[in-house]
């Protein structure tokens, strides 16, 4: 059997993509779509 | 300990999740404290979730082996580095003696594609009367879902391979159950992220937050000065929103500041970002308010040309703190924003929708009637906006930001033309100013690395 797991990176802290803020202090993510 | 003897473990925070899709099984190995997350192959994924507590390295190797035809020694000799990855990566380790109860069972669900993220506004009552808030915020909705409803909510979201659930309001704080509901979500395969104006948050709070591993806390601030930022959320709200950044901060837990871009704040940007950078917060975002809820036809918005004025001063200001060259993350190509591909909305009253920003017409279902599952998998509106691509535009088409970009926030288009579309001006301020960040025009890095 090949085993293989691939770590993924973690985000990087500024956002990849400008979202509305008014949507949230409430919308969820930094990017659409979220990298979750 | 002689280690075929003992009984491997994942660790309390990490959990298995695999889910069926028209693609192929989608599989994670995921941790719901820190959101990192492994993607394990078919061979990995078959020891991984026999890594319960309940059975030993060697009856494994041999599940393994009858499971596979394989000799139990070349699985024993194959499976050492895995194991090795996997305890460096602090995702399990080795019991001497059999855990009781085991881990439980991996989560597997059938689904067209995977859905990452669920977006709850368990209430709309809000303290607070922001005059640009999204979702009218402030009263309850009618009908809104009882705390049985929620709990067995998070447990079908659980079951349906959702990985992120983000609580918002509302002021979630107001909610008589909040921590009750963190706590449902907690002890299933979820991450918790929450969405708070802050004014609410105590010692307290904090505690319970640390306690419950919440991954982060949104907190939104609108100004530079309490003069400008109450102007928009309300008489002493900026400071209480600064002592809970404090509170938090001092716990540990990671903070993300969303800062509301609107025509008072344009002249304090930089005064911001110095502000947020003093408070030590760990991320934020600087969008513009959208063409939505209270601010819908407002006179404080901004246009995309005074939008691409504050961000070149937010450029120049990281320039000066030598974070010129800070990249864009990779991530999926995208077609588009990411709607009908990454999450849904769903309202306090039990209404799904597609994102936050949709008008409240756009509503694909209730999940008093329907399963979460079902609108995912089956409804006309989701389907129909997986079929557009951003490319459909003329000059989505021939921008070169397209892969990073996908159009820009459809909602919001929507919001404003009453039809679905690309093309969104912010977007195209923003990556005017932002042209050097994007991954996929210098070079082909996959979007993954694999540590060894």
């Amino acid at each position: 059997m090949e085993f293989e797991l691939i770590i993924e990176e973690l985000e990087e802290v500024t956002p990849k993509h400008p979202i509305p803020n008014n949507i949230c202090s409430s919308k969820p993510f930094k990017m659409c779509p979220p990298t979750i | 300990m002689n280690r075929l003897k003992s009984y491997p473990v994942l660790q309390k925070e990490f959990f298995i999740s695999k889910v069926h899709t028209e693609k192929g099984d989608d599989m994670f190995i995921y941790n719901t404290a820190t959101r990192m997350k492994a993607r394990p192959n078919e061979a990995t994924f078959e020891f991984a979730q026999r890594c319960r507590g309940n059975k030993s390295v060697e009856e494994i190797i041999s599940e393994l082996s009858q499971m596979s035809g394989e000799s139990p020694g070349k699985i024993q000799k194959d499976l050492s580095p895995l194991m090795k990855k996997m305890v460096d990566n602090n995702i399990i380790y080795f019991a001497p003696s059999p855990l009781h109860p085991p881990r439980p069972e991996p989560y597997k669900a059938d689904l067209r594609r995977r859905l990452p993220g669920i977006m709850l506004e368990i209430t709309r009552h809000c303290n607070l009367q922001c005059k640009h808030c999204y979702s009218n915020s402030g009263t309850k909705r009618e009908g809104e879902l009882t705390y049985e409803e929620i709990k067995q909510l998070i447990d079908e979201l659980a079951h349906t391979g959702v990985l992120n659930i983000v609580i918002t309001g509302g002021e979630p704080l107001l909610h008589p159950h909040l921590f009750d509901i963190l706590a449902q979500a907690r002890s299933k395969p979820l991450s918790c992220m929450v969405f708070t104006n802050g004014t609410l948050i105590t010692e307290e709070v904090v505690r319970q937050f640390k306690e419950l591993g919440i991954v982060s806390v949104a907190i939104s601030i609108d100004g530079a000065t309490a003069e400008t930022h109450n102007a928009f959320r309300g008489v002493k709200s900026f400071n209480r929103a600064v002592q809970a950044i404090k509170m938090l901060k001092e716990a540990g837990i990671p903070i993300r500041a969303n800062v509301s871009v609107h025509k008072s704040i344009s002249d304090e940007i930089v005064d911001v970002l110095r502000l947020l950078k003093k408070w030590g917060i760990d991320e934020h975002s600087i969008h513009p308010i959208s063409y939505t809820g209270r601010s819908e036809g407002s006179d404080f918005t901004i246009t995309p040309e005074e939008y691409e004025d504050i961000l070149k001063q937010v450029k120049k200001y990281e320039i000066s703190c030598g974070e010129a060259k800070k990249r864009l993350p990779y991530g999926p190509e995208l077609i588009n924003c990411g709607i009908g591909l990454s999450s849904l909305f769903i309202k306090s009253n039990g209404d799904v929708s597609p994102c936050p920003q949709f008008p409240d017409e756009i509503s694909i279902g209730n999940i008093r009637e329907v399963t979460v599952a079902e609108i995912w998998n089956n409804s006309e509106f989701l389907n129909k906006v997986r079929r557009m691509s951003a490319s459909e535009n003329d000059m989505c088409r021939e921008c070169p930001h397209i892969k990073v970009c996908g159009g820009g926030c459809m909602a919001d288009i929507y919001r404003r033309t009453g039809e679905l579309g690309w093309g969104d001006p912010f977007e195209c301020a923003y990556f005017t100013v932002y042209d050097d960040y994007d991954p996929y025009r210098y070079d082909k890095k996959f979007l993954s690395v694999e540590i060894r």
